[in-house]
């Protein structure tokens, strides 16, 4: 009996000095941060501009803080299963992934990070579907988990239809790409990459949202409640950088650079530029949240609750902490430098 | 004194007045320096160079690149790249080690220094693809070598089909596997050796023969799903095995064929705990695998010999808790096997039951294990050091009419994932061997393995 209790002291040995690194200490040695990107290694929106002019590791390079990107294959799943095991701290990801991670782990909100994500249907070049109700029975490519998820159920809910009355397959990465050319599937819901399908003669559009702007995605900046307990001026500091970078990316005078900032992300310069003809890149990381972009998440908490998506609703008061953005924005004078939109997304006083 | 008050009350004001405003320059500054920083990033030339209009000049510039490409890639492609009709995965896991060996048990007449152990190469790949279903037929073919002679034997040799469509994760799965292959029998024998953390299995594994291969057919599915797709985590309430097999070991050992004319059969049950990715009970399972089989055994009165058949037959119970960081499993397994007895000095056909236990309890540090977040769009050869120190306790007895006579394991280990296919595994070994309940003295054995693969 003694020498299984040396065993476990053994055990309990090696966990403690492995555990070493994480015991608690005024700052973090690093900020681990999760993204999205798009076949390489750099991720879009205000994230791009902060990893590419290295804005946060100039921030806490002073305090010798280490700052670690993790941009994920597996986009928002991928961004939640490394929250719910500990291993990112700041995570940017899309509308519907968020919620779920909301209604299962102890994340808050801090900021908005994408507004007015397009997404689009497309259909085979040869396809006689001239309507989504014409899709009935169909096979059509939805990667579940994502806001492309998000954009399907509202879809065919506006057309006053049932998921069940189509053929929805569920693919990840590339694989919905692989059988919608393969000619396996009937549509596939895609982004603003829709202008590849099109240029290129593989797809046509049969829906999308420049038709319904309220079928728009919303991403969003969080962090995870414990990180920002134990560490609540790093993360002010890491949200009053991202603004700074949301400011760059909004000025008008660098539109075009921000844009080609962004095509490092592997998505061509030309699908951004068509994709953000005439609106303002003010309008698209806008940071702070107003009644087009809280609706939204707001509908989105709603709708997931009620497809079974998520099995316990929320209150987006109790998801967003707009202190450390407030904050930074009066420090940075940026109150109300970004436009406000109404539930309909057009212009308000902010 | 009141006016030394006021005075001190104007100079704390524009103290203050002078911080503020020393505050908000700093922010204006900071905010032109960041733009000195936007605008010195790149150069507004490259911005406007991507603007710029191709010409024909430009597009012939890159037709003549593609067709150079082209022409190299066509060379390649004939010259040296290895071809095959079908997709085709080549993979591969070896390990070396060195030990330090003392005792009677296990270590007796082992000597210290560097060995081989298990070592496999093999293909798998897919022979259809059904993009609108998932109902693919796959293959595999590995070929491993043995731990005494490394002489390579055949290892998988399998075919399969999704009968029901593979790609909708709410829907039960059901796919059928035709060949060699592993026995769907509790977890020890069911694990692959890269997520195994000890370096010598579980004693009973190998007794009781369910860590070889098998020639049969295996129907594999699950019911039940729940599916996460926040976190694409999919577990379904109950997952089934049935096999129907030879049960005469893997082809290469002289046993082509089946012994006799009875099959085995085999069928495992598993219930997983219907839960989300975030909840508690996630990786928490309790399974049950029944073996029934025969075996035949020669019984020798007066110098003539008869093949007499036996029950050979196999239950195990296990639990199972896969979580992050920490999780523990548990098995028991018991066997009933043909042996020849004398009775009354006449040799006759009897049998011997034996049972398991084994007990693993590990703790991981690191991301090694958290799917979603290895998979990471990188320039460089990035993985996350992951260390996984474990304990395993491992009770083999042998005759279970004799619970005096077993043989008790006790295992810690550490394990350190250096690599993405590459880990180092340290293991020290303390075994005690009862005879007749009189317990050994004990064997010691300290052993560390670079398990690697492709």
């Amino acid at each position: 009996m003694r020498k299984i209790a040396s065993v476990f002291l053994l055990l309990g040995i090696i966990t403690t000095l492995l555990s070493g690194t994480a015991l608690s200490s005024d700052n973090p040695k690093v900020i681990r941060i999760g993204c999205t990107g798009s076949n390489r290694p750099v991720p879009g929106n205000t994230f791009g501009i902060l990893h590419q002019l290295h804005l946060l590791e100039d921030e806490f390079k002073k305090d010798g803080i280490q700052v670690e990107w993790n941009v994920f294959k597996g986009a928002g799943p991928a961004s939640n299963e490394a929250l719910a095991n500990g291993a990112v701290d700041f995570v940017t990801f899309g509308d519907l992934p968020s919620i779920i991670g909301r209604a299962q782990g102890k994340i808050k909100l801090l900021a908005i990070h994408e507004t007015r994500r397009a997404a689009y249907t497309i259909v085979q070049p040869d396809s006689k579907a001239k309507t989504i109700a014409d899709l009935k029975g169909k096979k059509w490519g939805v990667s579940y988990g994502t806001s492309s998820h998000l954009y399907f159920s509202r879809l065919v809910d506006k057309f006053g239809l049932k998921e069940n009355q189509f053929n929805a397959i569920s693919f990840s990465g590339g694989d919905g790409k692989a059988a919608f050319l393969a000619k396996q599937i009937d549509a596939l819901n895609v982004g603003s990459d829709v202008t590849d399908y099109v240029a290129l003669g593989q797809g046509k559009v049969i829906y999308g949202t420049d038709k319904a702007p309220e079928l728009k995605g919303t991403a969003g900046l969080v962090v995870t409640e414990a990180f920002a307990k134990k560490y609540p001026e790093i993360t002010y500091r890491f949200v009053k950088t991202y603004v700074r970078a949301a400011k760059l990316g909004s000025e008008p005078k660098n539109r075009d650079k921000t844009l080609a900032l962004w095509s490092a992300t592997g998505t061509p310069l030309s699908t951004y530029k068509k994709e953000y003809e005439n609106v303002p890149l003010a309008l698209i990381i806008n940071p702070v949240p107003d009644e087009y972009t809280i609706s939204h998440l707001k509908d989105g908490i709603k709708f997931a609750k009620e497809k079974g998506i998520i099995r316990k609703a929320f209150a987006f008061e109790d998801w967003y902490d707009g202190s450390y953005l407030n904050r930074a924005l009066k420090e940075l004078k940026l109150e109300k430098y970004w436009p406000a939109s109404d539930i309909n997304g057009k212009p308000t006083p902010r | 004194m009141s006016k030394i008050k006021l005075t001190m009350l104007v100079l704390g004001s524009l103290l203050i007045n002078n911080a503020t405003l020393q505050a908000a320059d700093e922010e204006n500054n900071s905010q032109v320096a960041d733009q000195n920083l936007f605008d010195s990033n790149g150069s507004n030339e490259d911005t406007k160079t991507v603007d710029a209009p191709a010409t024909q000049a430009d597009l012939q510039g890159v037709r003549t690149e593609i067709t150079i490409l082209r022409e190299q890639w066509q060379r390649k492609l004939d010259k040296g790249t290895v071809l095959s009709t079908r997709n085709a995965n080549l993979s591969g896991s070896f390990t070396v080690n060195y030990g330090f060996y003392n005792g009677n048990v296990t270590s007796a007449g082992v000597n210290d220094g560097f060995k081989v152990g298990l070592s496999s190469v093999g293909f798998k790949g897919n022979l259809h693809r059904d993009y609108e279903k998932g109902k693919n037929i796959d293959y595999a073919l590995t070929i491993g070598s043995d731990k005494t002679s490394f002489t390579l034997l055949p290892s998988d040799i399998w075919l399969s089909y999704q009968i029901l469509p593979s790609l909708d994760p709410e829907k039960p799965y059901l796919k059928v596997t035709a060949g060699q292959q592993k026995k769907p029998f509790g977890l020890e024998a069911t694990t692959s050796d890269d997520k195994k953390p000890t370096v010598t299995g579980a004693q009973f594994a190998s007794t009781m023969k369910l860590n070889e291969r098998d020639l049969g057919l295996l129907i594999t599915g699950d019911l039940f799903p729940v599916n996460d797709y926040g976190f694409k985590y999919r577990v379904p309430l109950i997952e089934y095995n049935f096999m129907v097999l030879n049960g005469n070991g893997p082809v290469g050992t002289g046993n082509l064929a089946n012994a006799d004319n009875s099959q085995d059969l085999l069928g495992r049950i598993v219930i997983n705990a219907p839960v989300e990715y975030s909840h508690v009970l996630r990786g928490l399972s309790v399974g049950s695998s029944y073996y029934r089989g025969k075996k035949t055994t020669n019984i020798t009165n007066n110098a003539v010999t008869v093949a007499s058949q036996g029950d050979r037959n196999r239950f195990g119970a296990d639990i199972a808790y896969v979580n992050t960081p920490v999780g523990f499993t548990y098995e028991y397994a018991q066997a009933k096997d043909p042996v020849a007895k004398t009775v009354n000095g006449v040799s006759v056909l009897g049998s011997t039951n034996s049972d398991a236990h084994t007990f693993t309890l590990f703790y991981n540090f690191g991301e090694q294990f958290v799917k979603g977040y290895v998979q990471q769009d990188r320039y460089d050869d990035w993985w996350p050091t992951s260390y996984q120190p474990f304990f395993r306790f491992d009770r083999l007895t042998p005759d279970t009419s004799k619970r005096s006579t077993r043989t008790d394991v006790y295992t810690v280990g550490f394990n350190w994932f250096f690599a993405e296919t590459t880990k180092l595994q340290i293991n020290y070994n303390r075994t005690f061997a009862y005879l007749n309940g009189i317990k050994s003295l004990p064997d010691n054995a300290l052993v560390a393995q670079f398990q690697f693969g492709f």
